[in-house]
């Protein structure tokens, strides 16, 4: 009986059997790349399916803490495995501490190997206390990225210098933009 | 006989098609209404569809089809409009309603009609039908995702699976 109406119950999912393209569209249309990466938890079915996701987009929207937004990007970069990405985006709006540089060289390196289309990455405009010096704010350098067409950086902080790759070309880009607020 | 006109005669009677199912039930629709789907549309617009011929679709049962094509039927005018930029608040406010009434269906007819969207390339039921799965995955915790989908309650073994793996998780959780 309970094995009957497990059975049953079961017959009801169905959303399950849809092909991955289609359960993509569907994560992304949840609008959180760690919303997205939860439902890995429903099934064996469901594991996989966020990480080969086509775009990740991440947005500190309502998220307070700056650590949990960073471990949000890690976790979300590590555990994505399209080896061919249309969009990787990173935007802080919210949070105001300094990232680390050595964190956004890691993100910048995932997006150089696998972006083919859109790099848009935002730092906080505004660090909290600038001046105290605490943090020397470290020159980014902007790995070289053959694949996207479209690289829009906002690194915003203060003495922050972008670098670009001394040789090289970037050969798809069609649009790049970058902004160092002083 | 009119000639099958290519752009957008829309000069008396409008030019109509026919659809036919899986299980051989034949449609008969505008072919303005049809062509809301990518896949079908070239072979409107080479002229297929009229008269006797009709375009087969052995991926579509009869229910899902005219489920469908109720779809394109309603939002057919607006795709003419060009997305219909100068459309009424009025309008939009409709096609809104119509479109959250259409979608609270059952979870089985939902997934023909995914299915169907999907092969046909109807952009705006795709779009559509994902934005409702979204909205019965958004803001649950796992175990309320799996029984608003209908899983099966987990088995011990599943539980102590799905506890670890949101160990594993932990930053998806923060």
């Amino acid at each position: 009986m309970e094995q009957g109406r497990r059975r049953r119950r079961y017959k009801r999912d169905r959303i399950s059997h849809l092909p991955d393209k289609i359960l993509h569209r569907i994560l992304l249309r949840l609008g959180s790349v760690p919303a997205a990466a939860r439902t890995s938890v429903l099934s064996r079915r469901w594991r996989r399916v966020w990480t080969h996701l086509p775009e990740l987009v991440l947005c500190d929207n309502g998220q307070v803490r700056i650590s949990s937004f960073l471990n949000a990007v890690d976790g979300a970069l590590a555990g994505n495995s399209t080896p061919a990405l249309r969009a990787l985006g990173i935007s802080m709006f919210n949070v105001l501490s300094p990232v680390p540089a050595a964190r956004i060289a890691r993100w910048l390196c995932f997006a150089s190997q696998r972006v083919t289309g859109d790099i848009f990455l935002c730092l906080p405009w505004h660090p909290e206390s600038p001046s105290q010096g605490q943090l020397v704010e470290q020159d980014l350098e902007l790995p070289l990225c053959v694949r996207a067409t479209a690289i829009n950086l906002s690194i915003g902080q203060g003495s922050r210098q972008l670098q670009l790759p001394w040789t090289g070309t970037f050969g798809a880009l069609r649009i790049q933009d970058s902004a160092n607020e002083n | 006989m009119a000639a099958p006109e290519s752009g957008d005669g829309n000069n008396g009677a409008a030019r109509m098609v026919t659809l036919i199912s899986s299980d051989n039930t034949r449609f008969e629709v505008e072919a303005a209404a049809a062509s809301l789907s990518q896949t079908l549309q070239l072979t409107i617009l080479d002229g297929g569809g009229g008269g006797g011929d009709g375009i087969p679709l052995p991926n579509v049962d009869s229910a899902t089809l005219s489920k469908v094509l109720e779809y394109c039927i309603k939002h057919a005018p607006a795709a003419a409009n060009g997305g219909a930029p100068n459309a009424t608040a009025v309008d939009r406010a409709e096609l809104e309603r119509f479109d959250n009434e259409f979608v609270n269906i059952d979870q089985s007819v939902l997934y023909s009609l995914i299915m169907a969207a999907h092969n046909l390339e109807i952009e705006g039921l795709q779009s559509l039908v994902a934005k409702k799965v979204a909205d019965m995955i958004k803001g649950k915790s796992p175990m309320e995702i799996r029984r608003t989908l209908g899983f099966p309650d987990p088995t011990p073994e599943e539980q102590a699976e799905m506890n670890a793996h949101m160990l594993e998780y932990g930053w998806a959780y923060e």
